[in-house]
């Protein structure tokens, strides 16, 4: 027997979906058309507002301005076979495009599901919104084909010395990276693209984060961790080609497969910090074992964040102990300036754990043209660090971020599956 | 109160930022600050000296503009450099050596200041009696022999035991032997790499309990509860009780060869709370045979040794943190008593929730008060 009030409703929906249609056809707000890739190909989007663009030869996400939320969601790939991949990799670009510009999903007969989600209203600004998406090692096995194509110097994260592992939870066939000004911003580019590749991608882990970014001259940001440290002060300037070229995107000519020119190795690692623990540690010991002041975020031999410190006059840690953070990762040594990365991490904060503490800590994102040299290198170099009591990494992976798409008709793995 | 200078060994240099070094900030502020002013003409005085360590300056910048304030070495090097806004003041932190040094006020064609450092260095001060401090650290010396003594022999009766076969007296002899460990653990963390063979838990590894890293007491403690016999199929037991005696015998020697530091005693009080409270509270440490609460009494009591060394040293200097600390301890044994059981605990399943939550705010405020007894004392934590 018919229900007549559902019928009616059904008919008020349907009509209310129609005045959608309208105006998702006109366009919302102001349309522009954002040309980047020099090639004649543009981008459409329904409001320049914070639109970052897709195309361009490296993904966004990378040099992008730090924004202020991020999310990392990694997957096991079940497509089938390696036409099932491109599917699923020309189905990703589709969506990444389409959000990243603002547009809300096509306008559907409301008697089917909704193609958007509408957390955002249909009227989207970007806000800044990236999407980065990063192959994992496991995706180069016997499944596909790609064995020959595996980036030269990616491997599967293994366990240092103060890791907690859990291989569960770490790793993953694909990581994808959103980052935008707001937290629902990502939400919602994550339920899109999910959607668009569920019978593709099953997830792995997944943890979203949050900074505050400050300013620093010269194309640079730096953050306050959850320990209460400026975090990224000596960060690479992301405006100066010259120097992404030498230290985060992998050149044509370097020993890497060829398609790989222009994309970027992607370490990602899950450091819970014991918080409350560091919160009852006397500062003069905090700042010993970081090797900043905590305030104003100077290197101890100097008053401005800014400053750079000066080892090379301080050979025995009078100054700067040899244990402190920031002169293990990074001691300014001709040496070590091959080990120079872009990090681009977000603090997270997750309820707590069994024991009634904190579940804080830092997700720390990182690029670097060579993987060995870059974060393997630091690494090694922070193992038995006087901070570790404090910190445990449970989880992450290495990751190769793809190349960029120049082209309209672009899809991101292209060159690596074509 | 007297102070008394004690000596700290490769103590690197601090540097606190204007308003976070005042009288109750590092502990170490005792001594007269070495006053500077940058003139329009340089450094005022021109001849400064003070007493080698913890030097603080106390610099005001008079002229109209913003201008630098240096600390040259002979050599010369720039060891500290602080910009200071026109009239601002500041105080400065340095850890400084004996001997000369100078001082740039503004450019370095100003004049400058000659500073002399006299003394041994790297000294902080003392808010304690040192003999009084010496004495605890004599004592403490003593208990951690003991307890290394004791884990020596009850290492071998338990690895006997396994070897043996004897599944149900090394279960017994398990809680028993890890009392010791338990009781001085951050001297033995103090060697990590021993520490990491004898007492790593599964979760450090990435094959968990089937990773061929994975030895130590809890590799142990995994194959006599949860495979139940010696010798099964996962776990050799004999070849792990083998290596846990040389590396119980390795980490014994290093340990005895330690010499104690002040600040290594009063801050491993608080490492052992803090252990306690991070894993033990969970029940995780002692995952298979249950015998948490046994190890959690034993850190309890190794932080409470120090405590009874201490406290009168502590009620001298802070009376109020004194109180709080005995309050919490009491709060805990009282907690502890109820679960007694025989000579050793219940199991760690029969710690009701309410229990627990007890546990963990306890252990919490005992952590928040322990942590303030190493800088109460002037003594600061070197990593």
């Amino acid at each position: 027997m018919s229900d007549p009030t559902r019928t009616t409703l059904s008919r008020r929906r349907l009509l209310a979906a129609a005045g959608v249609a309208g105006v998702g056809v006109t366009g919302v707000g102001a349309a522009a058309a954002i040309n980047r890739s020099g090639n004649g190909d543009t981008e459409t989007v329904t409001s320049t507002k914070g639109f970052v663009p897709f195309q361009g030869d490296h993904q966004s996400g990378i040099v992008t301005p730090h924004q202020q939320h991020g999310l990392v969601a990694a997957f096991n790939v079940t497509a089938r076979d390696r036409e099932s991949l491109i599917e699923m990799f020309k189905s990703l670009t589709a969506t990444t495009r389409d959000v990243m510009a603002g547009r809300s999903g096509e306008v559907r007969d409301a008697l089917l599901p909704p193609d958007d989600n509408l957390i955002l209203s249909p009227q989207i600004d970007p806000d800044a919104l990236t999407i980065t998406l990063a192959v994992g090692e496991s995706l180069f096995d016997d499944r596909f084909g790609l064995t020959a194509q595996k980036p030269t110097r990616l491997v599967r994260m293994p366990a240092f010395p103060n890791d907690e592992p859990h291989p569960d939870t770490s790793h993953g066939d694909l990581l994808i990276q959103i980052c935008a000004d707001h937290d629902d911003t990502c939400t919602h580019a994550l339920r899109r693209l999910m959607r668009t590749s569920r019978k593709y991608l099953t997830l792995r882990w997944m943890l979203s984060g949050f900074v505050r970014p400050n300013e620093l001259p010269h194309g640079r940001t730096s953050v306050r961790n959850l320990l209460g440290f400026k975090d990224g002060t000596a960060n690479l300037d992301t405006t100066d080609i010259a120097l992404m070229n030498q230290h985060v995107w992998v050149q044509p000519g370097d020993d890497e497969p060829k398609w790989t020119a222009g994309g970027s190795y992607m370490a990602v690692r899950v450091i819970r910090n014991r918080v409350e623990f560091w919160d009852r540690t006397a500062l003069r010991t905090q700042e010993l074992i970081i090797g900043r002041s905590k305030a104003s975020g100077a290197p101890l031999d100097g008053s401005l964040e800014t400053d750079v410190p000066r080892y090379s006059v301080d050979p025995d840690a009078r100054v700067t102990p040899m244990s402190a953070h920031i002169r293990l990762a990074n001691p300014r040594t001709t040496d070590t300036e091959s080990s120079l990365l872009l990090r681009r991490g977000f603090n997270y904060s997750l309820g707590f754990t069994p024991n009634g503490q904190l579940d804080q800590g830092l997700l720390f994102v990182c690029f670097q043209r060579d993987l060995a040299k870059g974060f393997i290198a630091v690494q090694e170099r922070l193992n038995g660090e006087a901070l570790e009591e404090y910190i445990k990494p449970i989880g992450g992976g290495f990751y190769f971020a793809l190349p960029g798409v120049a082209r309209g008709d672009g899809w991101l793995g292209e060159d690596l599956l074509s | 109160m007297r102070c008394t200078k004690i000596l700290l060994a490769a103590l690197p240099v601090a540097v606190l930022v204007a308003g976070c070094s005042d009288d109750g900030g590092g502990g170490s502020a005792a001594t007269e600050p070495v006053t500077v002013t940058l003139t329009d003409a340089g450094c005022d005085p021109t001849v400064v000296s003070a007493t080698g360590g913890t030097v603080t300056f106390a610099v005001k910048n008079d002229r109209d503009s913003k201008a630098e304030f240096e600390i040259l070495s002979k050599t010369p090097e720039i060891l500290v450099e602080k910009f200071l806004e026109s009239k601002a003041a500041g105080n400065f932190q340095v850890n400084l050596k004996a001997g000369s040094y100078e001082i740039i006020c503004g450019a370095p064609s100003d004049t400058r200041a000659a500073l002399t450092i006299t003394g041994q260095g790297d000294v902080a001060v003392l808010k304690v009696d040192k003999a009084a401090l010496d004495a605890a650290v004599t004592a403490y010396t003593a208990y951690v022999r003991e307890q290394t003594k004791a884990l020596e022999t009850g290492t071998k009766a338990f690895t006997d035991a396994v070897r043996a076969g004897d599944t149900e007296k090394a279960k017994t002899l398990y809680a028993q032997v890890r009392i010791p460990w338990e009781r001085i653990e951050p001297v033995a963390e103090l060697f990590p790499d021993s520490d990491g063979v004898i007492d790593s838990r599964a979760d450090d590894f990435e094959q968990k309990e089937a990773d061929p890293e994975f030895t130590g007491f809890h590799a142990i403690e995994y194959g006599l509860w949860a495979n139940g016999t010696i010798g099964g199929a996962k776990v050799d037991l004999v070849s792990l009780a083998n290596g846990l005696d040389k590396d119980i015998a390795a980490l014994i020697a290093l340990v005895n060869g330690l010499e104690i530091q002040p600040q290594v005693m009063t801050n491993g009080a608080a490492a052992l709370i803090e252990e306690a409270a991070n894993t033990k509270i969970t029940g995780e440490e002692e995952r298979y045979s249950k015998t948490d609460l046994a190890t959690f009494a034993a850190n309890v009591e190794g932080a409470r040794k120090v405590f009874d060394l201490v406290e009168v040293l502590l009620s001298g200097v802070n009376k109020k943190l004194d109180d709080s600390i005995t309050k919490d301890f009491t709060t805990v044994d009282d907690l502890l008593a109820k679960y007694k059981e025989g000579a050793g605990y219940a199991s760690y399943d029969k710690v009701t929730n309410g229990d627990r939550d007890k546990f963990k705010t306890s252990m919490a405020s005992l952590s928040e008060d322990l942590a303030q007894v190493t800088g109460s004392f002037g003594l600061e934590v070197v990593e």
